[in-house]
């Protein structure tokens, strides 16, 4: 082999070196997490240390699972204020960004200026009056507490979503509908939304992962273990503990993490779009 | 063609009425509160003070000290991750195979709680039985540092957390920036006979440009605005090293309880991203008229 082929070998294989290496670092707490999930505790906290458990035991699982109930209320937390919050958000975005994409009106710089305001803004601001807010309304530690805060908050890059997802369909297909005599509000929901999916698929996936790993709110708002969420919840179960407690967190952190996996893994086409869409760069 | 109708208000009556009473009118509130002096346990009401309010806050040591960690932490943080989210998107638009999955392994933390990311990390460096620290023994022979106990260490230890949970955002608009790069200037760019760093330098950082004031933007922002890791790490010690600004504000009015002084250093760090921003945005074009 000559010494230029090897040279271009090398300059080939070098972009894989690096991008394995990232991505192995990357991945590696979480499998570091996992691995340790299913080793019984001798092997968690024994010298010398196991990489690969060497007996696989869902016993911490079941711990987890079956005995500790605050757990169980917290994953049943998060999962009623990420469902409502995230069903609300859709309908009203689909609603929304209806009029932000076919109507003429000043909107758009309204719109524009929400989003920065809720990216750029530090959230403590409005986290302040609206403790004292939920306070007298008699909402802190209640679901309707953090679901009504967190729609406001995804709401912004929701409606930015969507109002893209209604500039692509062409005028041509509400002028059908037109003819054919349905009026506007069944024009929008029987022919617009349904060719709005795509974009609804979006938006779910990105609130859906906002609001299951909200964190400053919930700590917040929440101070009555009850009704605490996951992300919160979790650290509440560490501070209980005390240190050396990985055995039992360290499954409870995997079953919070499954229902966003299950997410991601189900919506993987639109994770780049989404992405994109939710920093304010929703395509025209 | 677009038409005017009463009815479109009607379809957005419902977001902004909840954005009006979460976003808009708190944002109004707070900013009439960072001009008071209202202890939320103690005080009836809030009471005017002026800028007396954000006079105390700026006098106040641990505010100082808060202010300093924002920029031991963040010139680092920025450094890194903006090269790195930088590098790769580039190395992921140079192969063919195994994209997706490559690509996915950087994006997978950005969809991890930052709370519990943090628990996982704590575990990695647990003294007796976390993996770095029995490597460290191993490998090292001698006594690993006490990561979060030492203040001259706690704030440096959260720049490569911090990196890995904000890389995602950054490196997927890099992505979408390098794909957008029409292909007819690296065609010029060989004619001219332009070799790879030729290329690089002439064709496609320049062409970034825009994309690196959203992502150094971007950057900025969540540096001054991280909250959880201190929060589930160190509580800002030890000694106050981990104090961060927006750490710092949630203190002010939650655990303390001064709702005034909250929403004042609140204000002075929203004031900070926008200054931060937009000089970052300015040097950044500065730079592309230059090499026009």
């Amino acid at each position: 082999m000559t010494r230029a082929a090897q040279g271009g070998r090398a300059r080939r294989a070098a972009p894989y070196a690096f991008l394995i290496a990232v991505a192995a670092t990357f991945v590696f707490p979480l499998v570091w997490l996992l691995l340790t999930s299913v080793k019984p505790e001798r092997e968690i906290y024994g010298y010398p240390i196991t990489i690969l458990p060497r007996h696989v035991t869902l016993a911490n699982y079941l711990y987890v699972v079956t005995r500790l109930a605050g757990f169980r209320r917290f994953f049943v937390n998060s999962v009623v204020v990420t469902g409502a919050s995230v069903i609300l958000i859709l309908a009203l975005s689909a609603l929304g960004g209806y009029p932000l994409a076919r109507k003429s009106f000043p909107g758009k710089t309204v719109l524009f200026g929400f989003i920065a305001l809720v990216i750029a803004v530090p959230w403590v601001i409005y986290l302040i009056p609206t403790f004292v807010m939920e306070d007298a309304l008699g909402l802190r530690n209640s679901w309707l507490g953090l679901i009504l805060p967190y729609v406001a908050l995804n709401l912004p890059w929701a409606l930015l979503i969507m109002r893209a997802a209604f500039i692509a369909i062409p005028q041509e297909i509400v002028d059908a509908a037109r003819v054919d005599g349905a009026g506007e509000f069944q024009t929008w929901l029987r022919v617009l939304v349904p060719l709005t999916i795509p974009g609804l698929a979006t938006t779910f996936l990105i609130v859906f992962v906002f609001i299951w790993k909200e964190f400053l709110y919930a700590v917040t708002l929440m101070t009555e273990s009850q009704w605490q969420t996951l992300p919160v919840g979790i650290i509440q179960i560490r501070a209980e503990l005390q240190s050396l407690a990985f055995n039992i967190l360290s499954p409870t952190i995997i079953v919070a993490l499954l229902p966003i996996f299950i997410v991601f893994l189900l919506l993987r086409n639109f994770v780049m779009g989404g992405i994109l869409g939710a920093g304010g760069f929703g395509k025209e | 063609m677009r038409e005017r109708s009463w009815t479109a208000l009607l379809y957005l009556a419902p977001a902004v009425a909840f954005m009006g009473v979460f976003i808009a009118y708190p944002m109004l509130w707070s900013f009439y509160l960072s001009f008071t002096r209202y202890n939320y346990v103690y005080d009836p009401r809030p009471a005017w003070a002026g800028l007396q309010t954000y006079r105390d806050v700026l006098q106040d040591p641990v505010f100082q000290t808060a202010l300093q960690n924002q920029f031991k932490f963040g010139i680092p943080f920025f450094t890194i991750a903006f090269a790195l989210s930088l590098l790769v998107a580039f190395t992921l638009t140079r192969i063919s195979r195994a994209r997706t999955p490559l690509q996915l392994a950087v994006i997978l933390p950005m969809i991890i709680p930052p709370s519990l990311g943090a628990i996982v990390f704590l575990w990695l460096l647990e003294p007796g039985f976390g993996l770095v620290n029995i490597a460290w023994r191993t490998l090292l022979h001698t006594r690993p540092p006490e990561w979060f106990l030492s203040p001259a260490l706690a704030l440096y230890v959260m720049v490569p957390i911090f990196v890995w949970e904000e890389l995602a955002f950054p490196m997927v608009i890099f992505l979408a920036g390098l794909q957008t790069i029409p292909a007819s200037l690296y065609d010029a760019a060989k004619v001219d006979g332009a070799s790879f760093w030729g290329e690089l330098r002439y064709v496609t950082l320049p062409s970034l440009k825009p994309t690196m004031v959203v992502a150094s933007v971007y950057l900025i922002t969540q540096s001054l605005k991280m909250f959880d890791l201190p929060y589930v790490l160190t509580q800002g010690g030890p000694a106050n090293a981990t104090f961060t600004l927006y750490y710092y504000a949630w203190t002010r009015a939650f655990k303390f309880y001064e709702m005034g002084q909250g929403a004042a250093s609140a204000y002075i760090t929203a004031a900070l991203i926008v200054l931060f921003s937009a000089a970052s945005s300015a040097l950044l074009s500065e730079r592309r008229e230059e090499a026009a």
